[in-house]
């Protein structure tokens, strides 16, 4: 009977009309994901209006499909090759992608990123096919304490990840994050929170224009300099086989990853940025040339990408189950499901049980169509960055500004992205990351919400926390985080080999 | 600037931020109380997360600051020294070409943005915006000097092409309405 | 040289003076104050798509959660009006927006279109203690202030249903708020909420397949979700609870006083019309939405009383301080 379904899936995207389709969506949504300011949440709510009577609902599902794909799967090609992340999912993708583009070795990286979303995605999918009823179980044991922990815990990590040595500048950079998500109404009682009155800060600050403006300034305005001109990057050509090598070396560190972002993804609300990260941070804690992170090694690519696009399938999970989405994209995803009247939740598998099977065949062909596209674009892509940086940089701004103004159509939104822009330019000169910063925008209303959630359901007690087993795992490790950067281990070296001296 | 004055000046500033997030919260706090909130509970204030983290803030702050004075004798007149550094520092950076040129750069773009975005049709700010951006980067370069006539026009196709690709893209192929 | 760049710019500047002629001549904005994929977000896009059709542009739907709905709501009620942005919000949230201190505006500055009725429902965790409707209520009532409930935040359609079980049980519930009806069911699947009591359109098929257990809807007659499977209305348990049944929400089209007639005789055209659409009234059958399609008039007509009532429930128990007569809602 799957079989039957899976056959009639791969009927469905084989027909011409809806080929092309998937191509075109695919492709729309690798441009968007590579423009820096429109994301894949914002890609798939574009497309859903477009697609609504496009007639036949498989058509539409299967471009709405290879949008997801293409969009999540693009941004990686801006933060290799500009160091501005496409969108927020490829964040990580780009710390050791942008060195590695500096080293002139552009194409292997956007080859090796490519290769293995594609890779990430196609894993997802197994999951998706297999393991859907016992994952959803996990997603549902993720209440108000194991979210609000999860938060500080991804912060930690991405502060510790990202400042060389010393993570106080990543936190530090992750505690302001947070704390300009608390701009605005607060979500639980509309409280005004650092607004003044001023009707468009009440509505809160949105991430991309933060993310543009954090990433983007820098790299724009350092292009000003006087000897700046020329070319942006020397690139060289790449060995394929190279490329594949790298690839097979990391298998295992490619399925840890896909697991992580499938766990990722499966936790509703916590998406694709957050799975690059998890993966990244995983990947370098296993790996014996974690030093070299950072600069250039191609396993923090292969972590991070891998993360990110299996967090793709993680978030469908739920959706599929549920009706609860796993990403924002994801959610967006939801919305047109409905649309397009089908009943994603319990009742999925008896109304129409092919569903599921469809929605996997179109990710697996989404995913391929994704690799060869976005080989495709990279040369046409790699090639507009043989363009003089003074020419190409303010264009690239004037994107970002339209990004910006995309989200809601305010022009507000741009005016904060310039105000985030400078505080970009300063937290660069300072050597301060930009991408806790980032992480603590995503994950700030989370961290809010659920502390003063929890805290009202325990009426103020913090012991219900020690009680579950997922929060005690997150406190274990983020106190061994925290000692460690506080330098407690090699201080209480340093005493032992002082004493044996 | 070396690390050392950059982070003292850039702890100092924090600290300042901190202490400011901190006394709001506080104040937050205190104005959840009243009508028509009435929040008593310290638990589910809504100042409660901003609080904590303007104590961090401020509490990382001091930590940075002690990193840039380990090791010296005596960290308050360490920190001074920093500090003078940082200042004179910024000061000389108005002199350093380079830094007028960003300076200028980022002003025009927030003319743009401030004034000219919405204001006027979409390709109108925008091919103006970048043509001047493209000009005046081009006359800034090193050793370049005013471009020629054939140059600016170059950079002038350079911007109409840019801009009419852009236009392409977003209201025809996205159908989105630009700014 | 000089010929190609006068060429382009006159074709740039004829491209630029599109005719400033009738609305629309681009594309509308609607804002839903709520995440994606909740019942107000999916009635407002399945009205969009019928109401882009008959206009002949793309009705964008823009989510902007937060704080119960009045985010989004101030957005558009601040924006220009020139027919370009609309709102699409639930009726219980939206008029009682004064009391809660967010405007000093009622629903009689706004040009109204309803659309829909979404009763609620009650419904318990899985593996709840709690069977049937009297079993929760005596819950409440012997531990006041302890049950959790789950809304999706204050003036939510689940706060509203919140309150109509307070008001039967006499009692106080501890309210817990969620971003949204979605993740105030999540929170009830997980277990962290002892009730929920949003809108049963959200969770339909969760009751269906029996992930959740429902206890009542605050219909005034049962409603058969599926073959065999029925809510009791809660006037079954509890008849006292008549002055506060139907309860729901009621979901509309929305865009501030002072556009010029002949758009409000189009958007009057074009929302007639999405109503009538067979998706939407099919997308309506699956979820058990009732179909109410009001004009202006009539809207506001139902909306002085639903509003008291919603007004008044709200005031009564104490949940809003502000005297709804000074906005002239009567009881």
């Amino acid at each position: 009977m799957a079989f039957q379904y899976m056959l009639d899936a791969c009927g469905n995207v084989l027909a011409p009309y809806n080929l092309l389709m998937l191509i075109m969506a695919t492709a729309a949504g690798l441009v968007m994901g590579v423009l820096p300011g429109l994301s894949a949440t914002m890609a798939i709510a574009l497309l859903t209006g477009l697609t609504y009577n496009v007639g036949d609902h498989q058509t539409a599902i299967i471009a709405l499909l290879g949008v997801y794909v293409g969009a999540i799967s693009g941004g990686c090609q801006s933060a290799i090759l500009l160091n501005i992340p496409g969108t927020p999912a490829s964040a990580a993708t780009a710390m050791d992608g942008f060195p590695l583009a500096k080293a002139g070795k552009g194409g292997l990286a956007i080859f090796i990123a490519t290769t293995v979303s594609c890779l990430g995605t196609l894993l997802s999918v197994v999951f998706v096919l297999t393991l859907t009823p016992l994952l959803t179980r996990f997603a549902l044991s993720f209440a108000s304490w194991e979210f609000f922990l999860l938060s500080i815990f991804g912060i930690l990590i991405c502060g510790a990840l990202t400042a060389r040595g010393n993570a106080l500048k990543g936190w530090i950079s992750g505690a302001a994050g947070i704390l300009v998500a608390q701009i605005g109404l607060d979500t639980v009682d509309t409280f005004e929170r650092f607004s003044y009155g001023n009707v468009n800060v009440m509505s809160g600050i949105q991430l991309i224009p933060v993310m543009i403006g954090l990433f983007g300034f820098p790299e724009i305005v350092l292009a000003f300099k006087r000897e700046s001109g020329g070319r942006v990057l020397e690139l060289t050509r790449f060995n394929i086989r190279e490329g594949f090598r790298i690839i097979r070396a990391n298998l295992i560190g490619i399925a840890r990853s896909a697991l992580i972002g499938v766990g990722v993804g499966i936790i509703p609300g916590v998406g694709e940025d957050v799975g690059g990260w998890l993966s990244y941070w995983a990947m370098k804690a296993s790996s014996r040339e974690a030093a070299s992170f950072g600069s250039g090694n191609p396993q923090g690519i292969v972590a991070a990408e891998t993360g990110n696009n299996s967090c793709i399938g993680g978030a469908i999970i739920p959706v599929l189950s549920l009706a609860v989405p796993g990403s924002a994209p994801a959610a967006v995803l939801l919305a047109a499901f409905f649309m397009h009247n089908y009943r994603p939740g319990p009742l999925l598998m008896s109304e129409s049980p092919e569903f599921v099977y469809n929605v996997a065949i179109y990710l697996v062909f989404a995913s391929v169509a994704m690799w060869l596209l976005a080989l495709g674009m990279a040369r046409l892509t790699v090639r507009v960055l043989t363009v003089d940086k003074k020419i190409l940089m303010p264009i690239i701004f004037l994107l970002c500004v339209i990004g910006a103004y995309l989200i809601n159509y305010n022009l507000f939104d741009v005016k904060v992205m310039f105000v985030f822009g400078l505080v970009g330019l300063g937290m660069s000169y300072l050597k301060v990351p930009a991408a806790p910063f980032i992480l603590g925008v995503v994950l700030g209303p989370m961290t809010d919400a659920n502390l003063r959630r929890a805290l009202r359901l325990s009426d103020g007690s913090f012991l219900p926390m020690f009680g579950r087993p997922i929060c005690v795992a997150f406190l274990a490790v983020c106190l061994f985080m925290i000692l460690s950067q506080i330098g407690l281990f090699s201080w209480w070296r340093r005493r032992r080999a002082g004493k044996g001296n | 600037m070396d690390t050392k004055s950059r982070d003292s000046a850039f702890g100092v500033v924090l600290f300042g931020i901190g202490v400011f997030v901190t006394a709001e919260s506080l104040r937050m706090i205190h104005v959840a109380t009243l009508p028509p909130f009435q929040i008593t509970d310290l638990i589910v204030t809504p100042g409660l997360l901003p609080c904590i983290l303007g104590l961090f803030l401020a509490f990382f702050s001091l930590l940075l600051l002690i990193e840039t004075v380990k090791g010296a004798g005596s960290p308050g007149k360490a920190l001074a020294e920093n500090l003078k550094t940082a200042w004179r520092g910024i000061l000389a950076a108005f002199g350093d070409p380079d830094f007028r040129i960003m300076l200028a750069g980022v002003a025009w773009m927030f003319v743009y943005i401030f004034f000219i975005l919405g204001e006027i049709p979409f390709w109108l700010g925008a091919s103006g915006f970048l043509l001047i951006l493209f000009v005046f980067l081009r006359f800034t370069g090193r050793g370049m000097g005013f471009p020629a006539v054939r140059e600016i026009g170059t950079l002038a196709l350079v911007t109409a092409g840019s801009v009419i690709l852009i236009m392409a893209l977003f209201q025809g192929v996205f159908k989105t309405t630009l700014p | 040289m000089k010929r190609i760049l006068s060429a382009a710019l006159a074709a740039l500047l004829i491209c630029s003076l599109s005719p400033a002629g009738d609305w629309p001549n681009k594309n509308i904005n609607m804002t839903v104050p709520y995440g994606a994929g909740g019942t107000t977000d999916l009635t407002a896009r399945s009205i969009a798509n019928g109401m882009s059709k008959v206009l002949g542009i793309t009705i964008n739907v823009i989510n902007t959660p937060g704080a119960g709905g009045s985010a989004g709501s101030l957005n558009v009620q601040n924006a220009r009006v020139d027919g370009y942005t609309l709102l699409a919000n639930g009726m219980l949230a939206f008029t009682t927006m004064p009391l809660n201190g967010y405007t000093e505006k009622t629903f009689r500055e706004w040009d109204i279109w309803i659309a829909t009725y979404a009763p609620n429902g009650i419904i318990v965790p899985k593996n709840s203690p709690y069977n049937t409707i009297t079993d929760l209520v005596e819950a409440i009532r012997a531990k006041p202030g302890q049950i959790t409930a789950g809304t999706a935040g204050k003036g939510s359609g689940g706060h509203f249903g919140a309150e109509v079980i307070k008001g039967v049980a006499g009692a106080d519930y501890k309210h817990i708020t969620y971003a949204g009806g979605g993740p105030a069911v999540q929170a009830t699947l997980a277990g962290e909420v002892d009730f929920c009591p949003q809108l049963l359109a959200e969770y339909k098929d969760l009751v269906i397949a029996g992930e959740v257990k429902a206890l009542a809807c605050l219909a005034e007659d049962d409603i058969e979700v599926a073959p065999g499977k029925v809510i009791p209305s809660i006037l079954k348990a509890y008849p006292e609870a008549k002055k506060y049944i139907p309860m729901g929400e009621v979901t509309g089209i929305l865009v501030p006083k002072g556009l010029p007639n002949e758009v409000l005789a189009k958007l009057d055209a074009a929302f007639a019309s999405a109503a009538k659409e067979k998706d939407f009234l099919d997308f309506a059958a699956v979820r058990s939405f009732v179909v109410i399609p009001k004009g202006r008039a009539e809207s506001q007509a139902f909306l002085e009383s639903f509003a008291s009532r919603a007004a008044y429930i709200l005031y009564d128990a104490g949940a809003v301080t502000i005297d709804p007569a000074k906005y002239g809602f009567k009881r």
